[in-house]
């Protein structure tokens, strides 16, 4: 069945990756496994993307709530509000990513704008933004192409769920901001849960990204298992395979949890 | 107190989202343009179009971009193929088996590109497809499967098959009901699923990166490669270059989004 | 007795001769067949090519096609191979030259597989490699020969030169055969900076004086140049010969890592973070974020200026203390489907013509591997005029300053070093 056909691939790539780790294929060293969860490296980088991960999606959340609940109505505004925030959609990843570095690296734009109102002297001056190990320039490069994604999550759930229940929550005498706390927001989110779980799994293994805009030290986790895999010696082949494998079962369980939330919503 | 406060706070989310929203694609258009624009230039002195005549020109960026192509349209028809008749069993299946099916899917969106990609590159290899487009192809199929199953999957579970019982019941055969029936009804979210399939397969980078071995190269790999030798112009042109069939399927992307956020959410 | 022993041999002679005629005859039949299905045969290889002479080796090529995997990130050695070589190598031998993307890892990978999948014939004939890539190669058994000692070219190569005849002080052994010589140099822009430092002493003061505006990369040229200073500070590359040696290295390591921790924050970004690759490293220089780049060509300064990467004031220099010299080369993987037609691309490749065309600035600016004095006279003057070009640094020069590579586990082991210890 054509089931098989999607099965395989999926089961075939992450059976290398386990075969990889137990040594079957390739001479990677047994205990690898145990030696890439104590390597400072690797604990490095895991905490680079999850950061990165955790910061894009909850500033793409609240920028995509927040358009949300301002320009979800059907004012002429709002609807050009909509359609401009819509703008980065249909951008590739790997475009919104040369964007961002041509906008914000020391010798992008904005740094060239400050140095000719002489607010620094020169590119040296002006805040590393990218390749940084606060990963500033990966958080607004995600929150540049996810927060669109989100608002018309967030969009289509508000005109699903419709107006009903804010307006008897309103009869009965809730304010505004407490209509707005006690009803909409957890209706969104709940309903969003899905779609919010999506991004943070995409953002965790996005390479482009990372590739453009990601400091050297630590490394993002994709950047680290690309690095190992691609040396000459076959022990660090093992070592990618290995933390390979453990970003795979951190997705699966992501996957995981957005079926549950699926589900319960 | 508040109308007035609320529309200046209307006002400058507007203002700041506008900039937001479109200060990166401006200047990606603006650099694309630019010779030798560097720091402190805030405007460039030079301008021409030659970094976007060599897309057609220039035999690597035509073969880059030749293969983006290919690989895409393959990608779509393939997986649209292959998506649709799942899609519709797990939906009319039952529950465990709807689940299973969309985890499947989900995993294949989620599992990191880079993890699938060694998990793959070496199994490439073996079967004597690595570095070649057809080993890509394969590559480039799993994560649009997943997609587009997902895709179908909503389809199909918010379908009235009321239709179609109807026409069985006026003697309708099984092809019968597919060709006069199903397909013209199916005919808008097939093209959803082309665009989305396409869209999955024209931005990889990773996969192609991993499972191409630097051998197949694509308009997302020339963008990187110009970017990473200091090739801004040629960068950025490249880099619109991908977004504009994106834009072009926009409003089909946008279909399917809210398909899949409909399965999703 | 005799009788008998005389009937015996009688006997076995006629079953001999009965079967040496029906292996004769299947003989003449399998050849028949073979020479009709060429593909079913095995393909000759490269050691067996290299005992035959030279004119039928040009006759096995004629009319043939040779894929040759090499590195293709710079346009101009791609136009140089595309438009000038291949040309020449299809009106002059017949053979046809197919350059496709290929180099290190992938290399090892693919010949790895194909090796352990018993594919008799590969895709690829020619390989672009050197220093560890052929360390690994040889290691698994990938690279077909012993073959470079029978091209007649290799008559002009200058065998006596320390960074030609050892590939990472390893023997090629006849396993590869050089083509090109390149050395590391600093590069900077003499506008910015017109008094540029000219040993690692002067790079640290200057650093200090001129904080954040140095850097170095990851990736190749980044190790090459700590290479160098690993030398320099240790007394010499003569440290480091003959073999990898732990106990030198560790001593090496730990005084070159405690320079690095010196300068340091005088590093750009203050040393935290480095660019990943030689190109990122040239956008920093380009863009005015720092004033220093380096290339393990020294001849960038001028080509990559006429490509608009690097400005046209660039210039470059090479480190009073030595800076790394080494050879490339190009090998034949061990199932090559057209070893002879390799061989006479390798062949071509150390033509005075093609060494004298790869030389130039305007082409690639890639140092020659002829020893100038096996070549005749007019040929001496060609080549003299061709470096001459005041942005480059001078021959003797660069000369005096180059060191040799040495084993290529010094490269790993630091390469593996750097990245736990300092990045």
């Amino acid at each position: 069945m054509a089931g098989a056909l999607l099965g395989v691939p999926i089961v075939v790539g992450v059976g290398y990756l386990v075969a990889g780790t137990l040594g079957i294929v390739g001479t990677a060293a047994p205990g690898g496994l145990q030696r890439a969860l104590t390597d400072g490296a690797v604990l490095r980088s895991a905490a680079l993307s999850l950061w990165v991960a955790f910061a894009g999606t909850a500033i793409a959340l609240t920028g995509a709530l927040i358009v949300a609940l301002l320009f979800g109505d059907e004012a002429h505004d709002s609807r050009v509000a909509r359609r401009i925030a819509a703008l980065p959609l249909p951008v590739p990843t790997v475009a919104a990513a040369v964007a961002i570095l041509l906008l914000l690296s020391q010798g992008g734009w904005l740094s060239r704008v400050a140095t000719q109102v002489q607010l620094i002297a020169g590119p040296a001056e002006f805040p590393a933004l990218v390749n940084d190990p606060l990963a500033i320039g990966v958080i607004v490069a995600v929150v540049w192409k996810e927060l669109p994604f989100l608002l018309l999550v967030a969009l289509s759930l508000q005109s699903l769920r419709g107006a009903a229940v804010t307006d008897a929550a309103r009869t009965l005498g809730a304010t505004r901001l407490q209509v707005l706390r006690m009803v909409t927001l957890p209706l969104l989110l709940r309903g969003m849960a899905p779609s919010i779980v999506a991004v943070f799994v995409f953002v965790l293994g996005s390479l482009e990204i990372a590739l453009v805009l990601a400091p050297s030290s630590p490394l993002a986790l994709p950047l680290l298992i690309q690095e190992r895999r691609q040396a000459l010696d076959m022990g660090s082949h093992g070592e990618a395979y290995v933390i390979a494998l453990l970003a795979t079962v951190l997705a699966l369980l992501a996957a995981a949890t957005h079926e549950w939330l699926r589900d319960d919503g | 107190m508040s109308v007035r406060r609320a529309r200046i706070g209307r006002g400058i989310t507007l203002i700041v989202l506008t900039l937001f929203a479109t200060a990166p694609l401006l200047l990606l258009i603006v650099t694309s343009l630019a010779r030798g624009w560097f720091h402190p230039q805030v405007v460039p002195t030079a301008l021409d179009v030659s970094a976007w005549s060599e897309l057609f020109t220039d035999a690597s960026r035509r073969g880059a971009l030749m293969n983006s192509l290919a690989l895409g349209v393959a990608t779509a028809c393939i997986a649209t193929l292959l998506a649709l008749p799942l899609g519709r069993a797990a939906a009319l299946g039952t529950k465990g088996v709807r689940r299973v099916v969309a985890l499947l899917a989900f995993a294949a969106v989620a599992l990191p590109p880079v993890a699938l990609g060694i998990g793959l590159q070496m199994t490439v290899l073996t079967m004597g497809l690595g570095g070649s487009l057809r080993g890509v192809l394969l590559a480039h199929l799993v994560p649009a499967l997943g997609y587009l199953t997902l895709m179908f999957l909503g389809v199909f579970t918010q379908w009235d098959s009321r239709l179609e019982e109807a026409a069985a019941t006026l003697g309708a055969t099984g092809r019968e009901r597919w060709t006069l029936v199903l397909l013209p009804l199916l005919r808008r979210p097939i093209a959803d699923a082309l665009a989305l399939g396409f869209l999955v397969s024209w931005a990889q980078v990773a996969l192609t990166l991993l499972v191409g071995g630097g051998a197949v190269r694509t308009l997302p790999l020339d963008v990187l490669a110009m970017l990473q030798s200091g090739q801004d112009q040629r960068a950025a042109a490249g880099a619109l270059a991908l977004t504009i069939p994106a834009l072009v399927v926009l409003s089909a992307a946008r279909g399917a989004a809210r398909q899949t956020t409909a399965v999703v959410a | 007795m005799i009788a008998m022993h005389h009937a015996r041999n009688h006997a076995i002679h006629h079953v001999m001769h009965h079967t040496v005629r029906r292996v004769v005859v299947g003989a003449l039949l399998c050849s028949a067949i073979v020479a009709g299905c060429a593909r079913v045969a095995p393909p000759v290889t490269a050691a067996q090519v290299a005992v035959l002479p030279w004119d039928s080796v040009l006759v096995r090529a004629r009319g043939s096609t040779v894929l040759w995997r090499m590195w293709r990130g710079d346009p101009a050695v791609n136009a140089f191979i595309d438009t000038w070589v291949a040309p020449r190598l299809l009106s002059q031998y017949g053979v046809t030259l197919q350059a496709v993307s290929g180099q290190g890892n992938e290399l090892v990978d693919q010949l790895s597989v194909e090796k352990e999948s018993g594919a008799e014939t590969g895709a690829a004939s020619l390989l672009w490699i050197n220093g560890e890539t052929f360390a690994a190669l040889r290691a698994r058994g990938l690279l077909a020969g012993p073959w470079s000692q029978a091209l007649p070219a290799g008559a002009l190569v200058d065998s006596a030169s320390p960074i030609i005849s050892r590939d990472f002080e390893q023997d090629p052994a006849g396993y590869e055969s050089p083509w090109g010589t390149v050395q590391l140099a600093l590069i900077y822009d003499s506008e910015r900076t017109p008094a540029p430092p000219r040993t690692l002493a002067e790079l640290a003061a200057w650093a200090r004086a001129h904080p954040g505006r140095f850097t170095y990369d990851q990736s190749f040229a980044g190790i090459t140049f700590l290479k160098g200073a690993l030398y320099a500070l240790n007394g010499g590359v003569d440290t480091y010969r003959g073999g990898f040696d732990s106990t030198a290295y560790v001593a090496g390591r730990t005084r070159l890592f405690a320079w690095l921790d010196s300068l340091k924050p005088n590093l750009w970004r203050k040393g935290t973070q480095y660019p990943t690759d030689v190109a990122a490293l040239h956008r920093l220089f380009a863009n005015g974020e720092i004033d220093f780049t380096m290339s393990n060509n020294q001849n960038e300064a001028v080509t990559k200026a006429r490509q608009g990467i690097l400005p046209r004031t660039s210039r470059a220099l090479v480190l009073r203390d030595g800076t790394i010299a080494n050879a490339h080369f190009v090998g034949i993987p061990f199932n090559a489907p057209n070893a002879a037609g390799a061989m006479v691309v390798a062949n071509f490749l150390l033509s005075p013509e093609a060494q004298l065309e790869k030389q130039r600035s305007t082409v690639w600016a890639d140092g020659t591997v002829l020893g100038l004095a096996r070549l005749p006279t007019e040929w001496r003057a060609r080549f003299d005029s061709v470096v001459n070009d005041s942005r480059l640094v001078p021959a003797d020069t660069l000369k005096r300053y180059a060191r040799p590579e040495v084993s290529p586990q010094y490269h790993e082991r630091l390469q593996d070093d750097w990245r736990r210890m300092i990045r």
